[in-house]
């Protein structure tokens, strides 16, 4: 895929590589994914492929074109909360939708939500858990936000075996997702 | 004529038997488990379990916080882990034994987060589980005769976020069962709020909670290959008051483990091992139990059936696995 990427070097313009050809390309990975086409294996490799082909045009794309995103997730497991598998496969899907994504991971801490999305200029957080005792680092994460004044500014997803929409509402989260395919489509609608 | 003549030498399958491994190959995943806790090793997430691999002659590194754990180690703290000890009820006629290879016992199914309710016939409502739900189902393993000791069914999510949800959980059982109380997910910190509690139970005498144990903590290394900090401080804290451990792997096959069964034994063994030898190491004779969730990863869907027929497969093999130490053991199943 890289020599691909290097052929088409000379002749196009990168963002069009990029939009065209590499997020083209994720797009219908995803789709075919949803329809059981192919497995999360396949994902996982596509989702390495394009990241490998923009940092290899990274130096060839104009700054003032990084602006044209379709928003940036912050993505996490919360404090406390091993478990990443489901949040991870969210974070791949995510990103193959054209999204960017920072994955910070497990067992974060809550104020670590905030500073990172203040770090890359987040859209959106999104907040995984698997233990209804670790539940509540999702509504602290939203709590933390409003002290911050950020809360407006920023859409907030949770996720999570033990999550719900009820709980959702209770805790004033944008959206709730059940897997990763409804994760992308939320996102996309509170985004775009 | 004799009147009771009897056939001699003459052996019997008391039931059904599937057996998958032969001495060898067990002998195999044995190796094949000694190797991967040499290289790469386990990461060891809390500092004082290290310091616990460390004093005892593992080699670790505080950088990586990975622990090698020689197999000296692991022979010499299974033969301290007692091949069978007693998980007590109120009464002793509610005692379950746990032996290795001995009888099969029976628990109900834990943790859930949702209640099923029966509204109306071929009406069903689902909700989300609460304390009282677990009061009641308490009440009905009490009555249910296959059933021998009481797991933690469902969640108390109405005590979400209020705090001390766990404690709240054994506390319900406690005192709605008379059969002995397996807490599922319990947490680091409050290991002395349980012990407490089991204190209470025996009048504020505390030899007679260690040596009569009413409950016990299951604790789950975190797949692949990582025992993490409150995994640590359940096993340690367990071992020192006595309270018997079931150091429980859910490793998914293709997700947090390799994608080959015999490979998800390895690292799931790996995984348990080493959870048992810090117990061990910790407590000399803590009793321990062999345990396993660990199935297959739907590749497809991203999620993680538990009732596939890998996880038959794998429970069986755990079994046999759990023999070849000398552990009881304590699988998924129906």
């Amino acid at each position: 895929m890289l020599a691909a990427v290097e052929k088409a070097k000379g002749q196009l313009d990168p963002t069009v590589i990029i939009e065209s050809g590499l997020a083209e390309g994720m797009n219908k990975v995803g789709t075919l994914f949803e329809r059981g086409k192919l497995f999360l294996p396949h994902v996982m490799m596509a989702a390495d492929a394009m990241t490998a082909g923009v940092e290899a045009l990274k130096d060839l794309v104009p700054e003032s074109k990084e602006g044209a995103k379709m928003g940036v997730i912050v993505n996490g497991t919360v404090e406390g909360d091993v478990h990443d598998i489901g949040k991870a496969i969210v974070s791949t899907m995510l990103q193959s939708a054209g999204f960017e994504v920072h994955d910070i991971g497990r067992d974060v801490p809550v104020r670590n939500f905030i500073d990172k999305a203040k770090e890359v200029n987040a859209n959106m957080i999104g907040l995984s858990a698997l233990m209804t005792t670790t539940l509540q680092g999702q509504k602290d994460v939203i709590d933390l936000l409003a002290e911050e004044g950020m809360r407006d500014n920023i859409k907030v997803m949770i996720g999570g075996a033990p999550a719900t929409q009820a709980w959702a509402d209770k805790i004033g989260a944008d959206c709730y997702a059940e897997n990763a395919s409804e994760a992308v489509a939320k996102a996309k609608e509170l985004l775009i | 004529m004799a009147q009771n003549n009897a056939v001699a030498g003459y052996r019997t399958l008391n039931g059904v038997e599937l057996n998958l491994f032969t001495p060898e190959e067990l002998k195999a995943i044995h190796y094949a488990t000694i190797e991967v806790m040499q290289n790469p090793g386990i990461q060891v997430s809390d500092a004082e379990a290290r310091q616990i691999f460390k004093e005892n002659g593992c080699e670790v590194d505080e950088e990586t916080q990975i622990v090698k754990i020689p197999e000296y180690i692991v022979r010499k703290a299974l033969q301290l882990a007692p091949s069978r000890f007693t998980l007590w009820g109120r009464e002793k006629k509610y005692n379950t034994l746990i032996e290795c290879g001995g009888k099969v016992h029976w628990t109900c199914f834990g943790t859930g987060v949702k209640m099923c309710k029966y509204v109306a016939p071929g009406q069903y409502k689902t909700i989300d589980s609460v304390d009282n739900d677990i009061a009641e189902i308490a009440k009905l393993c009490d009555w249910a005769e296959n059933i021998d000791y009481v797991s933690l069914p469902v969640s108390a999510r109405d005590w979400a976020g209020k705090g001390a949800q766990d404690v709240h959980e054994i506390f319900t059982v406690m005192t709605n069962t008379q059969k002995h109380f397996h807490h599922i997910d319990p947490v680091g910190e409050n290991v002395e709020y349980y012990w407490d509690l089991a204190v209470a139970f025996y009048g504020g005498n505390a030899e007679m909670a260690k040596q009569r144990p009413i409950f016990s903590m299951l604790v789950c290394p975190t797949s692949p290959l990582e025992l993490s900090v409150n995994a640590c401080q359940v096993i340690m804290k367990g071992a020192r008051l006595g309270i018997p451990l079931n150091v429980l792997s859910m490793a998914m096959s293709g997700g947090s483990s390799p994608v080959y069964l015999a490979g998800t034994l390895v690292t799931h063994n790996a995984e348990v091992l080493s959870g048992i030898v810090l117990a061990q190491l910790t407590n000399p004779g803590a009793p321990c139990m062999y345990g396993s969730s660990t199935t297959t990863f739907d590749l497809k869907k991203g999620t993680a059936p538990v009732g596939s027929p890998e996880l038959g497969l794998i429970s069986a093999s755990v079994a046999k696995l759990a023999q070849f130490y000398g552990l009881p053991s304590f699988v998924a199943g129906t």
